[in-house]
């Protein structure tokens, strides 16, 4: 053998000898354990591309490594031969996708040999196969029968000039225009079929005993819990002039903004709202005193990746555009801001922000001063007080002591010391609330986080239940102490102390408080 | 489905299944073609007979690739025969043995679509009592996305895609193969050029004139007995250890460092063919090992040479005939001695400031790096460097660390 290594030689001979004497011919054998090894199979847009090779030479390798291990492996392929190149073809050229799509199959198969995989060539499936879709159809059927697939109204993608609706790839660029004639992308409401996956929200959250990378885990765990259960709901945004104080709101005044919730519950908590960058609606609203600021931060947006903005441990960023909207359920008007964590690509493009009950939304109200309202009770029953020792008189210890109230020592720096006090339940919460009143010096306070979300003074508790309250309570606050003064709402006070930190804000189910007709109503 | 006006909305009867769609129903635009076509649309309700509709909304692709997996146990079951509610969609002895997927590779980039509703799928399939199991696949894994040569995801409308099949028949595909492989950790992807893939054809080059024993053997005549024991160990060593990187890597998908591996071992086999330990026992191990580690990453080059070694079909030897159970492919795997796989160990010498403060046994092979953290461990060298810093750390032909500080 002194031959030199010409691989032109061997490759092609292997690959039909191999083929011949049937050496990745699928057998049932009940003395080997099987192994089914599947790789995805390719779209036949007609041509093999070192994608393909990427993802298939390795899982090939693994495949016969499992083989030579001793299972009887199993490693077909096919061909996913539906979908939106194959009419785009069609309509080129004027034939039937059909045509298009088996002439491209019978082209693949040749550059998938030319790989020397182990395919099981004898179990190969292609799904727009009558044969195939026969079956596609029947589950379709099977589905249907067990309430799994139904119509409902939904809006979609859909180009007035091709008179068709457009799946998300087929919606191009920041202006979202038809891929195929240009025309910009209209929303319409058409009956669509559905499939419940809904009904399997939990247990698709559940990866019990299978192997599956975390990511992937995790992209399935949010996009099931974003989808799973929820509303849209309506916001009216109104440019700053105009309508909005009590002025009426007409179609031609206002732009309504479509948001989802998964948490219809707290809409009473929403204080303020964010759009994405691009969210069309944004040059319409802004007034012209924030132009410029607003263009800025669009462009700073527009440079960054969906994945760098939706980072969780990203720094919140954001800019107020100077429009309002308005709350549908208590006609609020709250600020429209525009911030990058808030993506196109997802839901709405809009969100209502509701700080005290998710983690995003307060950090990024915390940031800029903007007010937290709970709506919701937490159900453990657990409030507590921090109050300063130099705000109330003497005797106070053993009063508490005397109420049966658990307190003890805290010190914050440069602040001193304080009463901390852990409250259980209301009637506790309504006994230290009297107790605190009665012991506080003029012009000082006390707060209660937690269970009521309240202040107390000299003259009596005010609750922090909306904007208005917010700011009432903590222009009493800026009176007292020169240092509160940088504080911009009650709860970024609380949150300076960070003993309030577990009891502060929570995304739990509870009891809905703060929420007009509403407040008492469990939610969860 | 269909749509009267009577019935309402009413099913499609299993036994009229599948619904063709109409060869002649040729789209013009990007309107559904399906609207306009006629005979496809008028249908008769199943129930009342009277004047229906047919559905002309198309079912999603990933209806048909939510159950490929199951299509794959035996394609087209029952094909041409009318289906019934109560049918299995493939031979239940089929579908008993080869179920569900062990494991399954693809990109990440469906994690919310196809391999969502794949799993859906599957849940909803054994609550209809269709499959036994809750999930379709055990394990997966997900390997990058190869980008075009401009870094950009590939695509037609930027002409950066890049066909295989010119390189394919310029270097044949073991090399393309093995490079793909060699690259990178399968899941990191990134861009793509064929800078490099000379290198993977020379090393197929020289693992088949490594594995050709047309020269003469016994190169090492002349060598002391003890000498050869001592090659052949070495060689043994080398073996096993590749052996036992190849297994673990192949095991995690860590394919590029088992194409760095068996480069090393080539590199090592080029040299060792020049010693008394060519033609030794040994040397075959090493040899027919070589081959089967690369079997599975570079199929054709492995299965020609194994024949060439074993087959017998060229050479003195009798031409016998190739059947399945003679290909390299279903041999079993090499299993690796962990005692030969195991380094020699020698003894560190360990100096601080020159002079000798502790021996230690280490691996004849030892990095320097891991020498230095070794004999920075040691209690006897602690005592005399204290909390002096280190500055400088000599390290000579792997017997010897001197660490000098102050």
């Amino acid at each position: 053998m002194a031959d030199k290594y010409i691989p032109q030689d061997i490759e092609t001979k292997w690959q039909k000898t191999w083929d011949e004497v049937g050496l990745y011919a699928t057998k049932q054998d009940p003395t080997r354990p099987k192994f089914y090894f599947l790789t995805m199979l390719p779209y036949p847009s007609g041509e093999l591309h070192i994608g393909h090779w990427y993802a298939m030479t390795p899982s090939d390798a693994a495949a016969r490594y499992k083989r030579m291990q001793g299972y009887n492996v199993f490693f077909p392929i096919g061909f996913d031969a539906f979908g939106l190149p194959a009419e785009n073809a069609a309509i080129k050229r004027g034939t039937h996708p059909h045509t298009w799509t088996m002439a491209n199959i019978e082209r693949m198969r040749g550059q998938l040999r030319s790989m020397g995989a182990m395919w099981a060539w004898d179990r190969e499936a292609v799904s727009c196969d009558p044969r195939y879709y026969a079956w596609s159809q029947w589950f379709f059927l099977k589905l249907y029968e067990h309430g799994l697939a139904y119509r409902k109204m939904s809006a979609v993608n859909f180009c007035p000039t091709c008179n068709t609706t457009l799946a998300r790839e087929q919606v191009w660029g920041d202006d979202r225009h038809c891929e195929r004639c240009g025309t910009p992308v209209i929303l319409k409401e058409l009956e669509q079929w559905f499939f419940k996956i809904t009904d399997y929200a939990d247990e698709l959250k559940r990866f019990d005993n299978i192997d599956w990378p975390e990511r992937i885990r995790a992209a399935q765990t949010n996009w099931i819990g974003d989808r799973s259960e929820g509303a849209e709901v309506q916001f009216a945004g109104v440019r700053s002039q105009g309508a909005g104080d009590g002025g009426m709101l007409t179609p031609d005044s206002c732009d309504l903004i479509p948001v989802f919730t998964t948490r219809p519950d707290t809409l009473w908590g929403a204080t303020f709202m964010v759009l994405a960058p691009e969210h069309t609606l944004v040059d319409k609203l802004t007034p012209d005193t924030h132009r410029e600021a607003v263009a800025a931060y669009q462009f700073q947006a527009s440079r960054q990746t969906d994945i760098e903005r939706s980072a969780a441990e990203r720094e919140k960023t954001g800019i107020f555009t100077g429009a309002y909207a308005i709350n549908p359920v208590n006609g609020a008007r709250i600020p429209i801001w525009i911030a990058d964590y808030v993506l196109m690509s997802y839901g709405t493009g809009a969100i209502m922000a509701v700080p005290a009950h998710d983690d995003r939304d307060f950090a990024f109200a915390l940031k800029f001063g903007l007010p937290i309202i709970p709506v919701i009770e937490r159900t453990d029953q657990i409030a507590k007080s921090a109050v300063w020792e130099g705000s109330v008189t003497g005797g106070f210890a053993g009063a508490l002591t005397d109420a049966g109230l658990k307190w003890a020592w805290l010190e914050i720096a440069d602040r001193g010391h304080f009463y901390a006090v852990t409250l259980n339940g209301d009637a506790q919460v309504a006994t230290y609330a009297r107790l605190l009143q009665n012991h506080l010096k003029p012009g000082h306070w006390g707060d209660i986080v937690g269970r009521g979300w309240q202040v107390v003074f000299e003259d009596g508790p005010l609750a922090l239940t909306s904007t208005e309250a917010d700011a009432a309570i903590m222009a009493r606050c800026h009176a007292g102490y020169d240092y509160t003064r940088q504080f911009r709402t009650t709860m970024e006070m609380w949150w300076a102390v960070e003993w309030y930190r577990d009891v502060l804000y929570h995304h739990e189910y509870g009891t809905m408080i703060n929420s007009g007709a509403f407040t008492g109503t469990p939610t969860g | 489905m269909i749509y009267c006006e009577a019935c309402g909305v009413v099913p499609v009867p299993y036994e009229d299944l599948p619904v063709v769609l109409p060869i002649d129903a040729i789209p013009s635009t990007g309107e559904n073609a399906l609207k306009f076509h006629e005979s496809f649309r008028h249908v008769n309700c199943p129930k009342c007979g009277g004047d229906a509709r047919r559905e002309t909304d198309t079912l999603d692709t990933f209806m048909c690739s939510s159950w490929y997996n199951y299509a794959y146990v035996t394609p087209y079951w029952k094909a041409g025969q009318p289906l019934s509610r109560a049918d299995t969609p493939w031979d239940p002895a089929e579908g008993a043995y080869w179920l569900p997927v062990d494991q399954y590779t693809g990109g990440p980039e469906h994690a919310t679509m196809h391999l969502l509703y794949t799993r859906f799928f599957t849940k909803a399939l054994c609550d209809i009592g269709v499959v036994p199991f809750r999930e379709p696949m055990l394990r997966l894994f997900n390997q990058g996305i190869i980008l075009g040569p401009d870094g950009q995801r590939m695509s037609k409308s930027k002409g950066n895609v890049v066909a295989p099949d010119e390189w394919v028949e310029k270097y044949g595909a073991d090399s393309v193969r093995a490079y793909l492989m060699f690259i990178g950790p399968w899941d990191a992807g990134g861009p793509w050029n064929f800078q490099g893939i000379e290198g993977v054809k020379r090393f197929l080059e020289r693992v088949w004139s490594v594995v050709d024993d047309s020269g003469s053997r016994g190169q090492g005549s002349g060598v002391s007995d003890a000498d050869r024991a001592a090659q052949v160990r070495d060689l043994r060593r080398i073996t096993h250890r590749t052996i036992q990187r190849v297994s673990e890597d192949i095991e995690a998908f860590k394919f590029n460092t088992i194409i760095s591996a068996l480069m090393e071992f080539n590199n090592y086999l080029v040299k060792a063919k020049e010693t008394a330990v060519h033609g030794t026992p040994a040397w075959d191990e090493a040899i027919d090992s070589l081959l089967l580690l690369m079997a599975p990453e570079m199929p054709h080059i492995a299965e020609e040479l194994w024949q060439r070694r074993h087959g017998g079909s060229v050479g003195d030897r009798p031409q016998r005939r190739f059947t399945g159970a003679r290909s390299i492919h279903v041999h079993p795997w090499p299993t690796f001695d962990a005692e030969l796989a195991k380094a020699d160990m020698i003894t560190l010498v360990v100096q601080v400031n020159g002079k000798l403060r502790d021996r230690i046994e280490a691996p004849a092979d030892i990095s320097e790096e891991a020498a230095r953290e070794l004999a920075l461990a040691s209690p006897a060298v602690q005592k005399w460097i204290e909390d002096k810093p280190v500055r400088k750390v000599i390290f000579a032909g792997g017997k010897l660390i001197n660490i000098v500080v102050g």
